[in-house]
């Protein structure tokens, strides 16, 4: 049942080994999607170039963002789930016939879904607001597949206790389980709040009860639809200790302020899905108010304890090998290894672009001068793209050679990949926030309004940045493509792993003692102290700025 | 010395509050659904009904 392995002396029970693999992979395949459907799209949102149709445009974007937002993203995450809960506790996998019954009711509905999309009877986007109705089968598939993931979930739960019995952890689960756990709870209220809601629509769609208000849809969806990006940021996060701590020996500074950061992710990131609704009249300002600026700015609070702890933690172990100065541990740091790069671009990004717009979008008086505009999905390629996926490839080349047991092919193409898909995407996140800013609608297939009895005249700067738009875009699919021939190559024709020695990226222990460098700093780590003031200057700045643009909005007497 | 004993009490509770995966779940999901879900619906369906008049108004306006 377990196999010892040689590299990090885990003990690995085979059969969850085995759904480890077989969702990574169909995670790998629904990005796959994804990426064609982005390509499509990216090509139809500037203006001049329009490659798709309108009623094949609003189909791509649903496919899009299905399997970006969800299949992919869920797929990987439940993959992560059973390795944290099995491989990095030495222990077994509580129920095998469940979790493969848990992969086939997602896969069952993920392909329900893309089917009704595909064959047109599913243009409702992402969103599906009521009074938009899909086939039923795509409300079914939408069913299939959060029952499965739920399940996914369940067991993750199951293996903690089975572990726990069989002495595999007795008080603290390892920080990285403990991130897996906090994705998990997320994972439950998104579930739940799915079938609280899609059962009706599900009923409805077949014709049995009249309507679904779409006020109680709204509030309700966005328990599904932003829950579920809290469960990229939770695993995401969990990603960056776990390859913190296998390039470089990372240790965060204190594991009790980072469970205590992931703690106020449990308690109050779910709430923060009322900023979708600040523009809705039904629902009052307090509940806006308390949800969106006091909840939220408690789980901001988790996400400056991590941008401080994960970049520390890689400091900290880079000073005990001896690099001095503010940034010699940075310069040193194994650039070479792609994880180890796609981790801190991943980091930078999600902070610089994803989270900084995150607080002002998310905020009720800055909110109006984003809402509805591109800036929304620009700052989710700030955060679900940069962050959590470029996350969750750099964590892939660790999987393949530890779970996959194989070499990584294209190794010097795959050293690149993360700089192409990271720059990619941060050039097309910026140009669609710029874009946002300038007035440019979010979802609209003709933004131009060609043919409408009245023009709207854009400034000129917008051609720029749709230029800008286009090279992100196509640089960001390019470097996915290359990140999926990568994987697939390796996963199913790259050379056989033997041993520690054939490992391309090495696993680094945590340095025991300083090396000759006693620090005469009372600062622990200076360098990730500039960094956090660097980003903090950043944050004032665009803080300052929304404000300016949003007095510019009205003028007031 | 109480003082000290105080904290460790509160530093433990944390600490229970922490490693047990059961009660982080139940808190997460009762934070949840009490602040966003319950409160969320109960001010929906304070809203009133749109008269009838207004909305055969509408209904006629958008034809």
């Amino acid at each position: 049942m377990f196999r010892k392995c040689d590299i990090t002396g885990f003990e690995v029970d085979k059969r969850g080994e085995a759904l480890i693999k077989v969702n990574a992979v169909f995670a790998v395949i629904f990005f796959l999607v994804a990426i064609i459907a982005a390509f499509f799209l990216v090509l139809t949102r500037h203006p001049t170039i329009h490659l798709l149709p309108p009623h094949l445009y609003y189909r791509f974007l649903t496919l899009h963002g299905w399997n970006a937002l969800l299949f992919w993203i869920i797929f990987f995450e439940i993959a992560g789930l059973y390795f944290g809960s099995t491989v990095v506790l030495n222990s077994r996998f509580s129920s095998p016939p469940l979790g493969w019954l848990a992969f086939f009711l997602m896969l069952g509905g993920a392909l329900l879904i893309n089917y009704t999309i595909l064959q047109g009877k599913a243009d409702v986007l992402f969103t599906s607001y009521p009074p938009l109705k899909a086939h039923w089968l795509y409300y079914l598939g939408v069913l299939l597949f959060a029952i499965g993931a739920l399940l996914g979930v369940i067991l993750f739960f199951a293996n903690l206790v089975v572990a726990k019995r069989e002495g595999k952890w007795e008080r603290s689960l390892p920080l990285f389980t403990f991130g897996l756990l906090t994705a998990a709870i997320i994972a439950v209220v998104t579930l739940v709040s799915g079938a609280i809601i899609f059962i009706p629509t599900f009923l409805w769609s077949l014709g049995i009860i009249d309507k679904v208000d779409p006020e109680n849809y709204r509030i309700i969806f966005w328990g599904v639809g932003h829950p579920a990006q809290q469960i990229n940021l939770a695993a995401m996060i969990s990603a960056w200790y776990l390859i913190s701590y296998l390039s470089v020996g990372g240790i965060t500074p204190s594991e009790k302020i980072s469970r205590l950061a992931f703690l106020l992710y449990i308690f109050f990131i779910n709430l923060a899905s009322a900023h979708h609704l600040l523009v809705d009249p039904a629902v009052s300002p307090a509940w806006k108010v308390f949800n969106t600026s006091y909840a939220m700015y408690l789980a901001v609070l988790g996400s400056m304890i991590h941008a401080y702890a994960i970049p520390a933690s890689v400091e900290l172990a880079q000073r005990k090998r001896g690099y001095r100065g503010i940034f010699a541990w940075l310069a040193k740091a194994p650039w070479g290894n792609p994880a180890f790069s796609a981790m801190f671009i991943s980091l930078v990004g999600f902070g610089f672009i994803g989270g900084v717009t995150g607080v002002m979008i998310g905020k009720e008086q800055t909110n109006i001068i984003h809402h509805n505009t591109l800036a929304v999905p620009g700052h989710f390629k700030g955060t679900v793209v940069i962050g959590t996926t470029l996350a969750f490839m750099g964590a892939t080349y660790y999987l393949i050679p530890l779970i996959f047991r194989r070499k990584i092919v294209l190794y010097s193409l795959a050293k690149v990949q993360p700089w192409l898909f990271g720059l990619g995407i941060a050039i097309l996140a910026i140009s669609m926030l710029a874009l946002g800013y300038l007035g440019v609608p979010r979802r609209h297939y003709d933004i131009l309004f060609s043919n409408a009895p009245f023009k709207h005249e854009f400034n000129p700067a917008m051609w720029f940045f749709w230029t800008l738009f286009v090279i992100g875009g196509v640089s960001a699919v390019l470097g996915a493509l290359l990140w999926i021939l990568i994987v697939v190559l390796s996963v199913f024709f790259g050379p056989k792993l033997k041993g520690p020695e054939d490992m391309q990226i090495p696993i680094v222990l945590p340095p025991q003692e300083e090396k000759k460098n006693p620090s005469h700093s009372s600062i622990l780590c200076p360098g990730t102290l500039t960094l956090i003031f660097i980003f903090f200057v950043w944050f004032m700045t665009y803080f300052f700025l929304n404000w300016k643009w949003l007095s510019a909005t009205w003028y007031v007497k | 010395m109480e003082q000290e004993k105080e904290k460790n009490k509160k530093g433990s509770l944390l600490r229970e509050i922490l490693d047990d995966p059961m009660l982080l779940l139940f808190l997460g999901v009762a934070v949840y659904i009490i602040f966003y879900v319950i409160w969320g619906i109960m001010e929906v369906s304070q809203v009133s009904e749109l008269p009838a008049q207004i909305k055969q108004i509408f209904l006629t306006q958008g034809r």
